[in-house]
């Protein structure tokens, strides 16, 4: 992990050998981390979104087959390589991003080290000549130790009783609305009731702003200040984005919206001589009249309704070929 | 199973991890080192959440024993010890202070838990704690004829008076104090080195300022005293010779790193001074001391990792102990390792060296260090030799 906590806690050290503050220096930090890693926090939102606009789909499918579970990840493979989806695409950035944010939380923690084994920790990372001569940072503002938690039962003055008070609850509202905005808007079910991912996500984000809330009154001052602004910049980055979904802070459902022609896609199975399947090839075809789907190859045919994007003109699709 | 269960126990999993890597930031388990000192011929070791007395004959806790010479026990019937401890993970106290004799009966202690103990000796237990003294105390407090000066880890140091802990004066500090002062009786001087760059130099009374210096870097032990001279390190990787009234004689700079421990210096045959300093990267440098300032003689990386205890001369050897776990006799003339041995944990508090006749039953130079491991441990070696005289627990 030095090679990211080394860097960090010598940028962290550096902002604050200019600004002489240590919470404006955690501010500009962060808002340097965000932009540094804002194409992973993009890439991780928008597949996110693209999961939850098939969902439908997927549930439908997970009744269809079942008792099949075979069957069911290929149609699921089918279905995320028609959409475009990677189904790990969401994960993949934040795994990225743990190293970074553990490299984060440490390098707050060296950098305000307060004790003399701690700040044995800082020797030899820091990477700029001459920045030495700024440890050891100034951990105190406003009356707060940056380097304990808030002092909630015996703070030193109102003022640090009121941002001891503050900051977990400001840590929980932020981290709320970020996770919330960021997620699509709620898809009606046929039954009412959430699919999976739906699911998955008001938990999501009732556990995560506890926990934060609760690292907010465990671990320092610093800490909180940088899940605080980490937060906010988030918020800014998805608005700035057009994907803040402010809509979900109320809970209201967006009304399913259909543009354009169904497009029909239909899956033809191949299969070798003893019938096991041999590949599966997506085709789109335009559905109409009565809407049965044409019957190709072997008679395998699972139908597959899409939301055609009005930006994209719809295709004549390929004849299927003629059944064996 | 199906990707989605996988999605969403990978976004579980990943809200566990950043729980537990939240929480499992390799801070120390402790916040300083511990201190070793002569008190009453016995050695004081303090460290952790516990100060005990060892007896230099086999250095084990020294039995306490009644009145009647007989030895006190525990509520079990069990033998007791001359070892004061507090609850596990120093709750109430940690102990990384030496003990001062308050009175024929009485130690002082330190508690890193902003407080002051007096310590029974004949029983070994807490009479009378003062609590909330004002700060953290990492560094030793000192004790005169009329005050206790006690630095704080996060800001100033204060002066109590001695019969009744009221507060004399405060020396206001931009950072906190990490390090005994030294003082200076025959100045009525106070030297306080602070982790805000300066040396400031106060009357010992009235706390009033006489002067300061500033080393730009931050000054985590206490300045040597040699005939009038204040010889001390700091974080810039300096080494500064300040005379007692404030000037600044001498300066070294150039070291690789931080240069946290107290500088030894050695008085050659033909009167020559030699200076030894060691930084946080492991390198030790050996300064001739003259008149316009240091010459650098040699400079070695002895250890892998920081070095902070104090170098200590002994004859024409010079001992280090580092944070990687190794205790090094060098050649003092050319920095030539002539032996290594593993004390078994890091060190970083001062070594202790006992020379025959310091203590009763000490017959041989003696080396003891106090390492970082839990529970609490130390090694003792020939100093001569390096040889490995044993490895104790208390």
């Amino acid at each position: 992990m030095d090679f990211i906590l080394n860097p960090f806690v010598t940028l962290l050290t550096f902002f604050y050998s200019i600004f002489n503050d240590m919470v404006l220096s955690i501010i500009v930090f962060t808002v340097l981390i965000k932009m540094l890693t804002y194409p992973l926090t993009a890439q991780q939102l928008r597949s996110t979104q693209k999961m939850q606009k098939i969902q439908p789909e997927m549930k439908r499918l997970q009744e269809k087959y079942k008792n099949d579970r075979e069957k069911l990840s290929q149609e699921q493979m089918a279905l995320y390589k028609v959409y475009g989806v990677n189904p790990v695409g969401g994960c993949l950035p934040l795994f990225i991003q743990f190293p970074i944010f553990l490299a984060l939380y440490q390098a707050i923690n060296y950098a305000l080290a307060a004790q003399p084994t701690q700040l044995m920790g800082l020797t030899g990372r820091l990477l700029i000549p001459g920045l030495d001569q700024a440890i050891p940072l100034n951990p105190l503002w406003l009356g707060l130790d940056l380097t304990q938690p808030p002092p909630i039962s015996a703070p030193p003055s109102t003022l640090a009783l009121i941002i001891s008070l503050s900051l977990p609850i400001l840590t929980m509202i932020t981290t709320w609305v970020s996770f919330k905005i960021s997620m699509p808007p709620p898809q009606p079910t046929e039954d009412g009731k959430p699919n999976q991912a739906q699911a998955m996500s008001q938990s999501m984000g009732t556990i995560m702003p506890l926990m934060y809330g609760f690292f907010a009154l465990s671990f320092s001052v610093g800490l909180s200040i940088y899940f605080i602004v980490s937060n906010l910049i988030q918020i800014f980055q998805y608005t700035l984005m057009g994907r803040a979904n402010f809509r979900n802070l109320f809970g209201r459902a967006q009304p399913a919206i259909v543009t354009g022609s169904l497009k029909t896609v239909t899956v033809t199975e191949t299969t070798t001589a003893n019938g096991k399947p041999k590949r599966i090839t997506p085709v789109a075809t335009t559905k109409s009249g009565g809407g049965k789907p044409r019957v190709s190859g072997n008679g395998n045919t699972r139908d597959m309704i899409s939301r055609q994007s009005p930006s994209r003109p719809s295709k004549a699709a390929p004849k299927p070929g003629k059944p064996k | 199973m199906n990707l989605s269960k996988v999605r969403r126990l990978s976004a579980l999993l990943l809200v566990g991890l950043i729980g537990v890597a939240a929480g499992c930031v390799p801070l120390p388990a402790d916040a300083n080192w511990g201190h070793l000192s002569i008190i009453d011929d016995q050695i004081a070791i303090s460290f952790h959440d516990r100060l005990a007395l060892i007896s230099p004959d086999d250095f084990r806790p020294v039995p306490l024993l009644d009145g009647e010479g007989q030895p006190r026990r525990d509520d079990q019937g069990n033998a007791r010890t001359w070892t004061l401890m507090s609850g596990g993970r120093c709750i109430p106290d940690c102990f990384y202070a030496a003990p001062m004799r308050l009175d024929e009966n009485t130690f002082l202690v330190a508690s890193y838990n902003k407080k002051l103990v007096e310590v029974d000796i004949a029983a070994a237990r807490i009479d009378e704690t003062r609590s909330e003294i004002g700060g953290h105390i990492a560094g030793n407090p000192v004790l005169t004829d009329e005050m206790v000066y006690v630095p704080f880890s996060e800001l100033n140091l204060v002066a109590l008076h001695r019969d009744d802990y009221s507060v004399a004066w405060t020396l206001e500090t931009q950072r906190g104090v990490w390090t005994q002062p030294l003082y200076v009786p025959e100045e009525n001087l106070l030297i306080v080195a602070s982790m805000d760059h300066f040396i400031y130099a106060v009357d010992a009374l009235t706390g009033e300022e006489v002067w300061t210096v500033d080393l730009e870097g931050a000054v985590g032990a206490t300045p040597l005293l040699y005939e009038g001279n204040l010889y001390v390190g700091s974080f810039d990787g300096n080494v500064a010779r300040i005379t007692l009234d404030g000037q600044v004689t001498g300066m070294f700079t150039g070291a690789e790193e931080w240069i946290w421990g107290t500088p030894a210096l050695a008085t050659e045959e033909n009167g020559d001074l030699t200076l030894y300093a060691a930084d946080t990267k492991g390198f030790v440098y050996a300064l001739a001391v003259e008149e316009d300032g240091f010459r650098e003689l040699w400079r070695r990386q002895v250890a892998q990792q920081a070095i902070r205890s104090a170098p200590i001369v002994h004859d024409d050897q010079l001992i280090i102990a580092s944070r990687d776990h190794n205790v090094y006799w060098l050649n003092r003339e050319t920095g030539d390792t002539i032996e290594v041995q593993t004390a078994g944990g890091e060190v970083l508090a001062d070594m202790l060296l006992l020379e025959p006749g310091d203590l009763p039953s000490i017959d041989q130079s003696t080396l003891v260090v106090l390492t970082m491991i839990l529970p609490p441990k130390f090694a003792v070696f020939n100093a001569n030799t390096g040889g490995e005289l044993g490895r104790y627990d208390f």
